[in-house]
């Protein structure tokens, strides 16, 4: 019998990589096939095929979805909690003005730069995080006020204009190499790999789940639904902070127009990812492919150039289908 | 003592706009109150009335809303323009067109929200990027204008000023008889009702108030016709709230929706028109805007939504459904309004004011929820 049992976990073990990787696909099958489709239609379609494939194109978009993605990672948890975090976009220009100004106008080390745009990230998750968990006030509302308030102190610092920086290193971080692979690429795999452990391997990652799907329950069964609360919105807080940096690097200034929109982008990357808007499901794997698509998506436009406007409309269809797809889906599985 | 704290309580947000009123009187010494800026007033809100009114019926249903109004109204604006501009096509016509299109959009919006159990949060982001997009590409991303005149007047003109005092007080005499009226049919049928004085204070500050924006019209332009659309809109959505069976029904759906459903009212058709209805009133929303721009513009209508649902929550709707009215809202969007236009008035830096309004609306909830949290102690 023991045996047995030892077998069988070694089996486990064995094939754990495989299963979960079998798993992985099965879960997300549709939206793969959907990002397969689309590839190969980029790669076919004359007007993109000779452009498509080349390298720096991929790496283009991967380095222009490594943004979206860092605050999709924060927004994924968000919304598994069943919240929302709607002032990432503003946390992204403040903190991209700020770092940029610590380095053009203080004349500050650019690893302090780098590490003053995240604080104001933190200090802003915090904020949010405090007030959501603390009080019954909608996620939503919360954020949206936040939303203005470091929007409006983008504005103030920078006085409307972009904050320019001259010195070559700062670029590094949103426009540079890392070997042949762009740093913001980098940077991503690092942050999926964090976000995928706090998700899956850790006790937060196990409450979050537990919160989303039924806060009162977890609250009964000893979770601190405040502090998974706070925490999550603090992380969401830092990746937004993150973006704001690379996005402020990658344009050799801090802009307070940084970010207009991102919110919906991650948003769209998340919901196409399959994480259900009710909260209490959802998974890292899954944003990664809906951020992807959402990428490819823009950058097959580009490259077909489509008006920037009609952009917002596929986009818009995009969204309402995937969460379409994703009703019927739980439809079938309830019966 | 108790009586009065709890007038206090259940006024706060008026009190707060009596005080916000005065603070911006002595501080731009006295010019908040000219003419001018009653005119100001209103035409720089009148937007906000009439979305916030249909964001209420959205809320009520459960703190729903729809982000997609601001983008519809520059669609609206982007198709009326190009109908009644570069077409030359008759005014009316385009009106009529322009609501087909807003009955259709609502409908879309309300079957996807309400019979296919899309979150009205997503169903309305798509449609917030999608219809902007569509809008200012059918512009193609330039202004139309100037607006056909007779188009602009019927929301720009003013009444005669010689009416303005006669329908100042035909308001003040139809508020006290409605009042007198509603306070004898509850006694009369046993139901508690507020106390005699209490019910001649609130008809001597709100004559008060109406003979103020009379008089004060009546010393610029004559009343203004936004505020005749405004003002019929409020009222038609009080009495719809306050006074009729499918009134009702938007707030039990807010308290408890399943509940609503088992006692044989349909709630999906309820959500249903509260999309249509909140699709029909952009349209006006967009009329009001296209106006007052004499032109539509790509950027027509950005952050609309946010205007709406703060003065829905600053006036103390229900971010979870089922409390709120429109009184309160229309309150909650004449703070929103006076604290723009003061600061405004006084030159703060725009970027500032945006700080200043974020403050705001989250002072507002929480300020409600702790005023809440109190009532129920007691």
């Amino acid at each position: 019998m023991a045996q047995g049992k030892e077998k069988k976990k070694q089996n486990a073990a064995a094939s754990g990589f495989g299963k979960a990787a079998k798993i992985y696909f099965k879960e997300n099958a549709g939206i793969i096939v959907a990002l397969l489709v689309l590839c190969i239609f980029l790669s076919v379609n004359p007007l993109t095929s000779f452009s498509f494939l080349t390298q720096k194109n991929v790496f283009n978009v991967l380095r222009q979805i490594s943004t979206n993605l860092y605050l999709a990672c924060g927004m994924t948890m968000v919304i598994i909690l069943g919240g929302i975090d709607l002032s990432v976009g503003s946390i992204i220009a403040l903190s991209g003005c700020l770092a940029a100004g610590c380095v053009s106008r203080y004349n500050l080390p650019i690893a302090v730069a780098i590490l003053v745009g995240i604080l104001v990230g933190l200090v802003v998750g915090m904020f949010n995080g405090w007030v959501i968990a603390k009080t019954t006030i909608p996620p939503f509302i919360v954020t949206l006020a936040t939303m203005n308030i470091a929007k409006g102190l983008a504005y103030v610092y920078t006085g409307g204009s972009p904050v320019r920086v001259v010195t070559k290193e700062w670029q590094f971080i949103g426009a540079g190499y890392i070997g042949p692979v762009p740093t913001p690429v980098v940077i991503l795999v690092l942050v999926l790999i964090i976000t995928a452990i706090i998700m899956n391997k850790t006790k937060l990652g196990r409450h979050l789940y537990a919160v989303g799907g039924n806060a009162q329950a977890a609250q009964f069964s000893g979770i601190s639904v405040a502090k998974v609360k706070f925490l999550v919105h603090t992380y969401s807080g830092i990746m937004a902070g993150l973006a704001g940096v690379v996005l402020a690097s990658r344009m050799y200034s801090g802009q307070p127009t940084a970010g207009d929109g991102a919110e919906m982008d991650a948003i769209a990357a998340v919901v196409v990812g399959g994480t259900s808007m009710a909260g209490g499901s959802g998974k890292i794997g899954g944003t990664i492919i809906g951020g992807l698509i959402i990428g490819v998506l823009n950058n097959g436009l580009n490259l077909m150039n489509v008006n920037s406007f009609w952009q917002y409309v596929v986009k818009g269809c995009v969204i309402l289908l995937a969460v379409y797809v994703d009703y019927v889906r739980n439809k079938k599985s309830k019966l | 003592m108790k009586n009065a704290l709890n007038v206090i309580r259940k006024n706060t947000m008026l009190i707060i706009l009596v005080l916000v009123v005065l603070f911006f009187t002595a501080m731009t010494g006295g010019s908040m109150l000219q003419p001018s800026n009653f005119d100001a007033l209103i035409a720089q809100n009148a937007y906000v009335y009439v979305l916030a009114t249909g964001m209420l019926m959205c809320m009520l249903t459960g703190g729903n809303i729809d982000l997609s109004v601001g983008s519809f109204v520059c669609f609206i604006g982007s198709v009326g323009g190009t109908m009644m501009v570069i077409g030359g096509m008759n005014v009316g016509l385009s009106m009529a067109l322009m609501l087909l299109i807003g009955v259709a959009y609502g409908c879309v919006l309300g079957y996807i929200i309400a019979y296919l159990n899309i979150p009205p949060w997503i169903a309305t982001l798509a449609g917030y990027l999608a219809l902007r997009g569509w809008g200012v590409a059918i512009m193609k991303g330039l202004t139309i204008s100037p607006m056909p005149d007779s188009f602009v007047q019927m929301f720009n003109g003013h009444l005669p000023k010689s009416f303005c005092l006669i329908i100042g007080a035909v308001v003040c005499v139809l508020f006290v008889l409605i009042t007198v009226k509603g306070r004898t049919d509850k006694l009369k049928k046993g139901y508690e009702t507020e106390s005699l004085v209490s019910m001649i204070v609130k008809c001597v500050l709100v004559c008060a108030v109406t003979m103020l924006f009379a008089f004060k019209f009546q010393n610029h332009n004559g009343i203004p016709f936004t505020l005749i659309w405004v003002a019929v809109i409020v009222l038609i959505y009080h009495f719809i709230t306050s006074k009729t069976t499918i009134g009702r029904y938007f707030y039990t759906i807010g308290g408890n929706k399943e509940a609503t459903r088992l006692s044989g009212i349909d709630t999906n058709k309820i959500m249903f028109t509260a999309y249509l209805n909140m699709a029909i009133l952009t349209v006006i929303a967009g009329w009001l805007t296209m106006a007052r721009l004499t032109s539509a513009n790509p950027t027509a209508g950005v952050n609309y939504e946010l205007d709406a649902i703060s003065a829905c929550v600053v006036g103390g709707v229900s971010a979870y459904g089922g409390s709120g009215t429109v009184f309160g809202m229309v309150v909650g969007a004449t703070l929103i309004g006076v604290i723009n236009l003061g600061m405004s008035l006084m030159s703060i830096d725009p970027n500032w004011q945006k700080v200043i309004k974020g403050v705001v609306l989250l002072a507002a909830v929480v300020f409600e929820i702790l005023n809440n949290k109190d009532m129920t102690k007691d």
